[in-house]
């Protein structure tokens, strides 16, 4: 089955959209580098052209300009051993083929992030060792103890997921925020925008939910999740304008009609696995070769589950609502006990055999979703390695472990008749 | 004599836990960011838990591998059981690391795997109002938690008796601070020491006359800078090898002295609690949680104040924080500088025989 017409358009608008900002900042306008977890929307809402960190990251490591790029960061006197994603952007700067990085990121004016763990601040305000980039920095709370089943409530309810003074303290953030940019950019904030931005990614996360229900509910699985990450992501980083609500739309659409045509990634597909953790998405050879051997194919990835679950949130007031999107959103991802919750909850809907869980060692909290998924009957192959070393990979040789593992699930099948 | 001031400093994990088995409600606290003073003035005995060497594999099952070494270490004597006579555990929100073991913790209590409760003391970091507010309110959260802990509720003598404590506690060590500029003023290892013991809950008066060893006049005075040392080794290491440490700023040391709640006895919790929160955020910076450019400014002072000659950084592995602070930082010290990574001994006197060859 060939890829997905809505990848392919999603990354033909991404090479579109970049040109159109590269043109706004040669003509002076002021540029955003903002890190994922920041809120994006107020730059949305006031029309700030803005650059998401983490997927220029991908565009430098796509283009094996990585090694070039820390290079350049210990050059300026910084570490190139930490946070190294992070601050890939930063020494992208300085490599000496910008054609190979898309004709190079346009210098930033602002630069955004959320302070997490101990170096995320300190690699944005980096940026600041030049006078003419000024660093808004979001602090970043902690996660509280949740009640059960936070995905029933989140959208509504979620001053009780997350707490009240953890949104409270974020609104009044974004409301510096705003005074900030209106500084830097002269252009002025409207609230009714930021209503308007709110509405149409909560229609675009509305759709992918119910693109993601599609695939869970779908006997084969229709479509690969190699295909469905970059379909999801893309128009992640376009949430809140008219063309991410209709790149949600078309993959939703897309998504539908393969399940009502009955296609299969593989059509005899005896095990569903689910793969938790950073994925190896790049490998599509490793993953080819589950399917047709094994007739295993992976039918979840976090991408389109979190767009799912993660991002919607209704409420009167859109910034705190706004904060109420971004204030928990990697605890959902992470902390217990909310995402082992969730874990299991995908794990029961998806009708998975096994669950592949890639453990890197800066992720805390993992053992406790392989756990919780174990306590409720589904296999869990763990895989203790850092996905940002290829060699550690292969000394870890995941696709021998995932072999073996499926082995063992095709067994267990046989007799209960599978997990769906 | 400082021999004595050594043995309450070596002796003060198993004092802390004879009181808690006593009875006395001994409230564990992991970090600098939680103020003492309020989980007295909550009636707790509050008992900082240093780092002890341990064996750390189930540890780093739950807090993932990449962790600062200090942190697993805690874990490791929760999951044994070190701490089960404490009334409960609070963990600052003072690094990634911290975070990791609060979260750990708090999932394995409520697993039933460690006996002791333990919270997150959610405060953060950037001199905003905003911060302060919010900080405040989570103090106020953590008060009621240590209220249900110990069985008792601030009043208005609690917190008198508490605040007075404190500032007898907070004078005392600005005394060591100061006199640690001297030179004969105490070694560092005494310093520390003296930190180590009030950290505990022990009463102040670790000051008094002669209770510190005064420093070598030849000894060349280093400051120190990097991640908060496990135990006193660095310190001994350092000061046996004709070095003296002045002054540093990680958590263990003189930074406690700058965290000043004043000397006005608030009348209400929300007072104390915004007194506390607001003591901590004008306190000497901290790698994990302040800007490059705070550390750098608080480097220059310290090293101004103290008179120290050279600058030394020690920094364990998985601590970012200080390898960001360090460009910054060296350029503002104007005195030779010494970054060494890991804690091998032998890589640490290198590094302080080149700083002797251009002190
Ligand atoms: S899945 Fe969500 S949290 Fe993860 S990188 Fe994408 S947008 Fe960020
Ligand atoms: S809320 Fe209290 S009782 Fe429940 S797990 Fe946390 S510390 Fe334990």
């Amino acid at each position: 089955m060939s890829r997905l017409a809505a990848t392919t358009a999603a990354l033909a608008h991404q090479r579109e959209w970049f040109g159109t900002l590269r043109a706004r900042a040669a003509a002076g306008e002021v540029i955003a580098l903002v890190n994922a977890d920041a809120p994006q929307e107020i730059l949305r809402a006031m029309d700030v052209p803005y650059v998401v960190n983490q997927w220029w990251a991908s565009v430098v490591t796509a283009k094996q300009l990585a090694g070039e790029s820390l290079a350049v960061v210990a050059g300026l006197g910084h570490p190139d051993d930490s946070r190294q994603y992070d601050v890939l952007a930063l020494g992208s700067r300085g490599v000496a083929d910008q054609e190979a990085l898309w004709g190079g990121l346009p210098k930033p004016g602002i630069v955004i992030a959320e302070l997490s763990g101990d170096a995320t601040g300190k690699v944005f305000e980096a940026w600041t060792d030049d006078p003419d980039v000024a660093f808004f920095p979001y602090e970043r709370t902690a996660a509280l103890p949740a009640p059960e089943r936070w995905w029933d409530e989140v959208a509504h309810d979620w001053s009780s997921i997350f707490g009240a003074d953890r949104i409270a303290l974020m609104a009044e953030e974004n409301r510096e925020l705003i005074a900030f940019l209106e500084e830097r950019t002269g252009r002025t904030f409207e609230l009714e925008r930021l209503r308007t931005v709110m509405d149409l990614i909560n229609e675009q996360e509305e759709l992918n939910r119910r693109t993601r229900d599609l695939v869970a509910a779908a006997r084969p699985t229709p479509v690969r999740v190699t295909d469905t990450i970059p379909a999801v992501m893309i128009p992640q980083w376009h949430r809140g304008s008219e063309w991410g609500r209709a790149a949600a739309q078309a993959l939703h659409d897309e998504v539908a009609a393969l399940v009502d045509a009955g296609a299969a990634v593989v059509p005899e597909e005896r095990v569903r696995l689910m793969w938790v953790g950073r994925g190896l998405w790049g490998d599509t050879a490793l993953y080819r070769r589950f399917e047709e051997e094994l007739g295993a194919v992976f039918v979840w990835s976090m991408y389109l589950a979190i767009a799912a679950d993660g991002y919607i949130r209704y409420g009167d007031d859109p910034i705190e609502t706004l904060a109420a999107r971004f204030v928990g959103v990697t605890d959902l991802l992470y902390a217990p006990p909310l995402a082992p919750q969730w874990y299991v909850k995908e794990a029961a809907t998806h009708g998975v055999d096994g669950v592949v869980h890639l453990v890197a060692d800066d992720v805390a909290g993992a053992r406790f979703i392989t756990l919780a998924l174990e306590e409720a009957g589904v296999p869990v192959l763990e895989i203790r390695a850092s996905n940002a070393d290829p060699r550690a990979l292969e000394r870890a040789d995941v696709g021998g472990s995932i072999a073996r593992f499926v082995a063992t699930l095709g067994d267990g099948r046989g007799e209960d008749g599978g997990r769906r | 004599m400082s021999a004595v001031l050594a043995e309450r400093y070596a002796a003060r994990v198993p004092a802390a836990l004879r009181r808690a088995e006593a009875g006395d409600a001994v409230v564990g606290i992991v970090g600098r960011d939680v103020p003492a003073v309020l989980v007295a003035a909550a009636g707790g005995v509050p008992f900082r838990i240093p780092a002890e060497e341990a064996d750390t594999a189930e540890a780093a099952e739950y807090l993932g591998g990449a962790v600062d070494r200090a942190a697993l270490l805690v874990a490791a004597a929760m999951l044994a059981g070190r701490y089960d006579a404490l009334r409960g555990v609070l963990v600052a929100h003072d690094s990634e690391a911290s975070v990791r073991l609060a979260a750990a913790l708090h999932e394995l209590h409520r697993r039933g795997r460690i006996r002791v409760p333990v919270l997150l003391v959610d405060q953060v970091h950037l001199p905003r109002e905003s911060t302060l507010r919010f900080n405040t309110g989570r103090l106020l959260g953590m008060v009621e938690t240590v209220e249900g802990w110990t069985g008792s509720s601030i009043t208005a003598a609690s917190l008198a008796a508490a605040w007075d404590g404190r500032s007898a506690t907070v004078a005392a060590l600005r005394r060591i601070r100061d006199a640690r500029s001297a030179p004969d003023g105490p070694t560092g290892t005494a310093a520390l020491h003296a930190y180590g013991v009030t950290a505990a809950g022990e009463d102040a008066g670790v000051d008094a006359d002669g209770a510190l060893d005064a420093r070598e006049a030849a000894a060349l005075p280093v400051w120190l800078t990097g991640s908060a040392p496990i135990s006193d080794r660095l310190y001994r290491l350092v000061e046996s090898a004709g070095a003296v440490i002045v002054g540093e700023d990680h958590d263990w040391g003189d930074p406690v002295a700058s965290d000043d709640p004043g000397d006005v006895v608030p009348r209400t919790r929300e007072e104390a609690a915004l007194a506390a929160a607001s003591a901590r955020l004008h306190g000497d910076p901290a790698s994990a949680t302040s800007s490059m450019a705070a550390r750098a400014a608080a480097t220059a002072a310290g090293v101004g104040r103290t008179g120290a000659r050279a600058l030394l950084a020690v920094v364990r592995d998985h601590d970012d924080g200080p390898l960001w602070d360090w460009s910054r930082q060296r350029a503002a010290a104007g005195v030779p500088a010494v970054l060494v990574r890991g804690d091998d001994p032998a890589a640490v006197l290198d590094g302080l025989e080149t700083l002797r060859r251009s002190a």
